[in-house]
């Protein structure tokens, strides 16, 4: 480990410049029961930016999101083929506890789903579950989550008030807020933005750009605009296969597929 | 053509509104029984007697009518009862909503609930001639009848209300919470214990009260198992009787209508009406309180 460290620091600066990677996904085949929903899907998600899965409904882009913190084995049926290295291991190896990798990789879902209960004790929720008791450890910590998740000052006057009574825009932001408090290192998103409001999107996507800088964002979205807003790759799902996956720059003026180009185009989809 | 259609229509739906007025009116027809011989009863015993004095024995020569023993006997079974069928309800419930397979639920759900379809009559003689006696070998103490064993029959008998209920307002907990909780890192039993109850928390407690009103208004068992001696008590070792089990001695018995004994038992009865109205209420303005509504 050491040696490699030491190695990655003194390479020359031209290699430095190419982003290190999250996940290495390599040969992932998805099953639910019979059907396929995954097929051979391999690539290379980068840290500390912003990677927008793209396709049109069906395609297994959450289907996708979801193997990357095993939240799909809640699902009955499920099974799964190939490897998903983070951080130079298997998230899916025996070894490997799910609860652990869950608490690195957070999620945040499509409908926003705050917990019934107080603000405060929503994005203390994850804490608590660690066993973290002290109040004031807490009160910091919910209090740096809240002010990351830009929704400190709308909210910093009622914490006590349930959750529920919040607007759609801010449960999403709050349940980002509490996805950030277990201190994760990546965040993946789910359509983060399509249950709520314009003016309200433009703030999560705004917070994204924002996040981007210490975090690393996995995110599905089914808004082109959105994906070409915020993201610094892109991947393109297809009937379960990965078509494409580049710069959303490259994407999004030059596809290399064909498939892509007539999706961004708006020829189906 | 279409006047006789118009004429069936109508008859139907007179038919139907008087249906629904039975059940009202003999609603109203028992409150009022139960009303009119109350008033009686309170014209020969004082309401501060009735609610003070700690004997009952209205029966024997020396009369006295302080329902507290009665209440006390009926307090005794009740707690027994849900301090076993609210843990093992909601544990369960907790298995049954979070834990098991859709195959496992499916079978297990039901015959759970073969549970409340058994007869109070065979629970009353299973407590006197089996549970007792199980009982005596580890408390020597033990009367042939006490609170204690138709207390833990009764809460048997009271597990599928509160598991079936809680289960059913735990499964209505939206895949989103869990969802959340999960990737937030917990395990089944934090999502069980730390997302999913609190959401369902006003089901659980209807539950509960459900599950408390028919252990109040439970009269085979404790009539058969618990003895029929009121006794001012809260030990459950030793006999005592509850307020239907005493309603069921004098109804069985030849008291003559329009005696003392016979208003005794409209007393008693009335008594428990308010009592069970009251969880009723309780149970109502829970479920308000503690309702999510999710969309």
């Amino acid at each position: 480990m050491t040696p490699d460290k030491t190695k990655a620091l003194s390479a020359d600066p031209t290699h430095a410049m190419e982003k290190d990677i999250a996940f290495k996904v390599e040969d992932l085949n998805v099953y639910y029961g019979e059907k396929q929903a995954l097929k051979k899907i391999k690539v290379d998600i980068p840290t500390h930016s912003v990677t927008a899965i793209i396709g049109p409904s069906g395609c297994g882009k959450s289907t996708f999101l979801r193997c990357l913190n095993r939240m799909n084995e809640l699902l009955p049926n499920f099974r799964i083929e190939g490897e998903i290295i983070f951080d130079g291991q298997n998230i899916y190896d025996k070894n490997v506890d799910v609860i652990d990798v869950r608490q690195r990789i957070g999620m945040v879902f499509q409908k926003p789903n705050p917990f019934p209960k107080s603000i405060y004790e929503n994005v203390a929720y994850g804490l608590r579950i660690q066993g973290i008791k002290k109040r004031d450890l807490l009160d910091n910590i919910v209090e740096m989550s809240l002010k990351k998740a830009a929704i400190w000052d709308e909210v910093k006057d009622r914490l006590a008030h349930p959750a529920l009574a919040l607007s759609g825009g801010q449960q999403q932001r709050l349940c980002i807020a509490r996805a950030l408090a277990v201190e994760p290192e990546v965040l993946l998103l789910d359509e983060p933005t399509s249950a709520i409001d314009p003016i309200a999107t433009g703030r999560i996507e705004e917070l994204l750009r924002e996040l981007v800088k210490s975090y690393t964002i996995v995110m599905v979205t089914h808004n082109m605009q959105q994906a070409a807003r915020v993201s610094g790759s892109t991947a393109y799902f297809l009937l379960g296969e990965l078509i494409e996956f580049d710069e959303t720059s490259k994407i999004f003026t030059n596809p290399g597929d064909r498939r892509t180009e007539d999706y961004i185009t708006g020829r189906f989809g | 053509m279409t006047k006789p259609r118009q004429w069936i229509e109508r008859t139907i739906e007179v038919g139907l509104f008087l249906s629904a007025l039975l059940s009202v009116l003999v609603t109203l027809g028992i409150v009022g029984v139960l009303l009119f011989e109350t008033v009686g009863f309170f014209k020969t015993v004082p309401l501060l007697d009735f609610l003070t004095d700690t004997e009952w024995t209205p029966l024997f020569s020396e009369k006295h009518y302080g329902i507290l023993p009665l209440f006390s006997g009926t307090f005794l079974t009740t707690s027994i009862a849900m301090a076993v069928a609210l843990p093992v309800g909601l544990i369960s419930a907790i298995y049954l909503s979070e834990y098991a397979s859709r195959r496992v639920r499916t079978i297990l759900k039901p015959i759970l609930e073969i549970l409340a379809a058994i007869p109070t009559v065979v629970y009353g003689y299973f407590a006197l001639i089996f549970v007792t006696p199980l009982l005596q070998k580890v408390i020597p103490g033990l009367s042939g009848f006490n609170a204690l064993s138709p207390g833990i029959v009764m809460g048997i008998m009271i597990v599928p209300i509160v598991s079936s209920l809680s289960e059913d307002a735990m499964h209505a907990v939206p895949a989103g919470l869990k969802e959340g909780g999960y990737a937030l890192g917990s395990t089944r039993l934090q999502v069980a214990t730390q997302v999913v109850l609190p959401a369902a928390f006003s089901g659980v407690v209807s539950s509960f009260i459900l599950g408390i009103s028919r252990a109040v208004g439970e009269t085979m068992i404790v009539a058969i198992a618990a003895g029929l001696q009121p006794r001012l008590t809260l030990n459950p070792l030793v006999p005592i009787e509850t307020v239907t089990a005493y309603i069921v001695q004098v109804s069985m018995g030849d008291t003559p209508t329009g005696t003392i004994e016979y208003q005794t038992i409209f007393a008693a009865g009335m008594s428990l009406f308010l009592l069970t109205f009251v969880l009723n209420i309780v149970s109502y303005l829970l479920r308000k309180r503690f309702r999510e509504v999710y969309d």
